[in-house]
């Protein structure tokens, strides 16, 4: 029954601030094959971080709280597991890399250390092979073994987010979880570092969830693509199909914010309006007030997330 | 069009709502920083109207209740030649807070002023300038004020004076450290490229900027100086009995802590709680200030 | 790191005759002569003046300073007392240790029970412990030293009385003493720290060690302890810069005889040679407390370290 690699069920999550409840994830789901790469696209504040940090159930527990859904890997629920169990899993079967690598790194620990620490956590290894592992993996990211025991400062950004790959793959996981990984880079130092990303999961076949909300980047590395918008996936499919025809007028704006080098489109069509406040979401289609399609339907009841081919869904009243 | 002008009111709305109506929206909601500030309102007012609400005058002595311990009629007791202490700690009240008010305030504006010139500026002025604060404060705070005080001598406007030369150059070093960091930011780059005037931009653009940590630091440090002040004044350096400072009642009160204890138990009372009040409300204004640090 | 520590202990130096030159500056515009004290009131103009010029208290200002400044770095000598005709330094040198010993425990106390209190604080945040803890901590930090060493006397000495109020010889002596120092530190440590620790546990790279799935435990101790200590420490040193004003109001509320309490005496007497070592032995004390806690926060801060280990960088 349990046919994908990974499987998200009907995720939802809440935060409570300052009284008021956020919905920051309203029933997500998700399904991922080994080896597969699936972008999780959406603007900022729209639940992408949050759906990677609960299937690694790594949300602050005073403010955020799981309130359903199930994540199945392998063929085991993770959300329901006791917390020791969960230990084994984060940074061995499934890995996240963070946004900002200025400060994913520990700053008092030497970049080599925090390898180890990783490798050790997971591995049955004696100290000095797990050293030995951790210089081996930053070779493997380009950087010479010999600043194992440099501090992150002593890196730049692109150098560091090279070593939270390192650090993210020391140990085969199966499932990469990588949040925005190259956004707070340098446009050059993107490219390498997707690069890399991508050589470095052909050669381990790891599965990929990719957050980011760079379609090109989409295009580049991608085989599945999931459209968020306040929490739910509005449109889901094959990159291709996707890409190809968009059906969501939220995707179809998407691609219109986007500048294009062989159209000549007088300007560009942004989309007008902001997000929606999480706490005190629309009825019905929580795009609506900024979508130019909108329609009596789209304002009451929860809109369903309908089929358009085998490999395309659109949560949309006008399909 | 109508968009446009729709989200032009949703700004005006926005802007409307100034950062002082919005710090104190937050501060509101925290009922502990509240407590403080109302605490300090009617400390404030008690001893502004000190003739009204003091029961008795702060100097008229009654022999026949010399060390009169707590009643009714003095509700805290009297002192050694039969004056209420009550009514000392109402009148007394003026002054710890105005030497702290006055010392503290002055000597933040000071290290405001010169701080963000040095720290902006940089270069010689900054290496020289803090070298200079560097040697002034190798005195801890404390002991400068004593040693001060020694020279001057005792009494209200030199205690004030002795606050303000030792409360100085760590005001200067907060603020200088923070400019120093501030003005790397893109938008006074953005204002120099304006062509804005190195004062304007310094004041007008970079103060208003870094003074959230200094204004919690005012507050809190008024607390601190009023328990320096109350410390000068009972090893006999600050403001002299017979004046009623409560550091002073303290001084004049340790004579006699084996007989009448309550001599020197409410004047301390009386400092606890108004530097716990600027504490509280200094803590809440520091969360309101800087939402992020809520969670 | 060692130009570092090098750096550091020759403006050590440069501290030292900087405080030398603001003492001597400050009490050199004291009102009053040191020979109404010195002599009795029936000497004449004369013997006063023999009197003023023997101690070359009628040269000018800067001749004055130059050779303080000589005698006591170049000579290492400290003057003779107005009020005692002893050297200076002979009065110091038992009260030395006792001063520095009780500003020592105090601040070690401090640390030691502040900190892990503050940690506490941070994990059980808003619940009772928490509450219960920073009220007490906020209470701790409202009260002047002072008058809680005079509630502390008043409770244990006369009420109670198990404990002597005043004088030195016994451990008993340094209990109030140490007590009432060491509140307001571990008030103000508990505080900076709970505050530090709930900023650094937001952190991303907190986020990272979980991620990698390392224990809750490890988090806290290994990658959140470290972090959020360097600020704690980092105004462990101002704290005791100002702590050691304190420790002289507190000599005075429990005649304990250190410096602090020769220092008043000495302001009493307007005997200025031992006012001038006094608070320049105070003030040597607190800097060099103030270095080591510096070379402390360097050392488990990679990023402070680097900036004296790798020239040329941004400070």
């Amino acid at each position: 029954m349990n046919n994908h690699f990974l499987e998200i069920k009907d995720l939802a999550v809440e935060y409570t601030s300052d009284g008021s409840i956020i919905h920051a994830v309203n029933g997500v789901s998700i399904n991922l094959d080994a080896g597969e790469t699936l972008g999780l696209v959406g603007e900022t504040g729209a639940g992408k971080t949050t759906i990677a940090k609960s299937i690694l159930r790594i949300l602050p527990d005073r403010s955020a709280k799981v309130q359903g859904g199930e994540v199945w890997l392998d063929g085991q629920e993770l959300l329901g597991i006791p917390e020791k169990e969960m230990l084994k899993i984060r940074g061995n079967k499934i890995s996240m890399i963070f946004q900002d690598p200025m400060t994913a790194l520990n700053p008092v620990m030497t970049v080599g250390g925090q390898i180890t620490e990783a490798i050790s956590l997971h591995e049955d290894m004696k100290l000095n092979e797990a050293k030995k592992k951790a210089c081996e993996m930053l070779e493997m990211v380009g950087i010479p073994a010999e600043r194992y025991s440099e501090y992150p400062h002593q890196f730049s950004g692109g150098m560091k987010q090279r070593v939270v790959i390192a650090m993210a793959l020391a140990c085969n996981p199966e499932l990469l979880l990588a949040d925005e990984p190259t956004s707070a880079l340098d446009v050059t130092v993107q490219a390498q570092v997707m690069e890399m990303m991508g050589r470095l999961k052909e050669k381990y076949n790891m599965a990929m969830i990719l957050i980011t909300h760079d379609l090109g980047v989409v295009a580049e590395s991608c085989d599945k693509v999931a459209i968020i918008y306040a929490g739910k996936i509005v449109e889901y499919g094959d990159k291709e199909e996707v890409f190809r025809h968009p059906a969501h007028p939220y995707t179809k704006g998407l691609f219109g914010s986007l500048p294009s080098m062989n159209s000549d489109k007088p300007r560009l069509s942004p989309i007008p309006g902001l997000p929606p406040d999480p706490s005190d979401l629309p009825d019905g289609c929580a795009f609506g007030p900024r979508c130019p399609q909108v329609c009596d339907k789209c304002r009451k009841g929860s809109i369903p997330l309908k089929e358009l081919s085998k490999q395309h869904a659109c949560r949309c009243m006008l399909n | 069009m109508t968009k446009v002008s729709a989200e032009n009111t949703k700004k005006k709305k926005y802007k409307k709502q100034s950062n002082f109506v919005q710090v104190f929206k937050r501060l509101s909601k925290n009922p502990t920083a509240m407590f403080g500030l109302i605490l300090l309102i009617v400390i404030s007012i008690v001893a502004i109207f000190a003739p009204v609400f003091a029961p008795y005058s702060p100097t008229k002595m009654d022999l026949t209740s010399m060390y009169a311990t707590p009643t009714m009629k003095h509700i805290c007791g009297c002192d050694e030649v039969g004056r209420d202490i009550l009514s000392r700690l109402i009148y007394g009240a003026r002054y710890s807070l105005s030497i702290g008010l006055i010392a503290d305030v002055v000597s933040q504006v000071i290290g405001v002023l010169v701080g963000a010139y040095i720290g902006y500026t940089g270069g010689k002025v900054d290496l020289i300038g803090m070298r200079i604060v560097d040697i002034w404060a190798s005195i801890p705070s404390t002991l400068l004020a004593i040693l001060i005080s020694a020279t001057l001598g005792a009494g209200y406007v030199n205690t004030i004076i002795a606050m303000l030369i030792s409360n100085v150059p760590g005001g200067i070093r907060s603020t200088r450290a923070m400019s120093l960091k501030e003005r790397e930011m893109d938008y006074l780059e953005a204002a120099r490229s304006l062509n804005a005037g190195k004062f304007r931009i310094m004041y007008k653009h970079m103060v208003p900027n870094i003074i959230s940590p200094t204004i919690v630091g005012t507050t809190m440090g008024i607390g601190t100086t009023i328990c320096s002040v109350a410390g000068l004044a009972y090893i006999g350096l600050g403001v002299q009995p017979p004046t009623p400072e409560w550091g002073a009642m303290l001084a004049s009160g340790r004579d006699y802590i084996m007989k009448y204890p309550h001599m020197i138990t409410f004047p301390g009372i009386a400092i606890a709680m108004t530097v716990l009040a600027l504490n509280l409300f200094g803590d809440g204004l520091r969360d309101a200030l800087d939402p992020k640090m809520k969670n | 790191m060692w130009k570092y520590v090098v750096k550091r202990i020759l403006w050590l130096i440069v501290v030292a005759v900087g405080t030398a030159f603001v003492i001597f500056t400050v009490l050199y515009f004291v009102p009053g002569d040191p020979a109404d004290i010195a002599l009795p009131t029936t000497a004449t103009y004369a013997e006063r003046q023999a009197f003023r010029d023997s101690l070359g208290l009628n040269d000018p200002y800067i001749v004055q300073l130059g050779r303080y400044l000589y005698d006591t770095f170049i000579r290492f000598d400290l003057g003779v007392s107005w009020s005692y005709n002893v050297p200076v330094i002979e009065e110091l040198m038992g009260r030395i240790p006792r001063t520095i010993m009780l500003s020592l425990i105090t601040i070690i106390i401090g640390a030691a029970v502040g900190i892990p209190l503050g940690i506490s604080a941070a994990l059980h945040q808003n619940r009772w412990q928490d509450h219960a803890l920073m009220t007490l901590a906020m209470v701790g930090v409202s009260m002047p030293e002072f008058w809680l060493a005079l509630m502390l006397i008043l409770l244990f000495c006369l009420k109670l009385n198990v404990l002597p109020a005043f004088g030195i010889g016994s451990i008993s002596n340094w209990i109030l003493p140490v007590a009432a120092g060491s509140v307001a530190g571990i008030a103000k440590n508990a505080r900076q720290m709970r505050s530090s620790a709930l900023e650094t546990i937001r952190s991303d790279y907190i986020s990272t060690a979980r991620a990698k799935g390392v224990p809750e435990r490890s988090v806290i101790y290994g990658h959140m302890l470290p972090n959020a200590l360097i600020p704690v420490i980092n105004i462990l040193g101002a704290q005791f810069g100002k702590s050691i004003g304190g420790t002289v109001v507190l000599e005075s509320v429990f005649t304990f005889p250190g410096v602090g309490l020769f220092l008043l005496n000495s302001i009493n007497t307007r005997d200025y040679p031992s006012v001038r070592s006094s608070v320049l032995i105070l003030a040597l004390f607190a800097a060099t407390v103030m270095l080591i806690v510096d070379l402390v926060y360097a050392y488990i801060d990679p990023r402070i370290k680097a900036q004296y280990v790798v020239s040329g960088k941004k400070g």
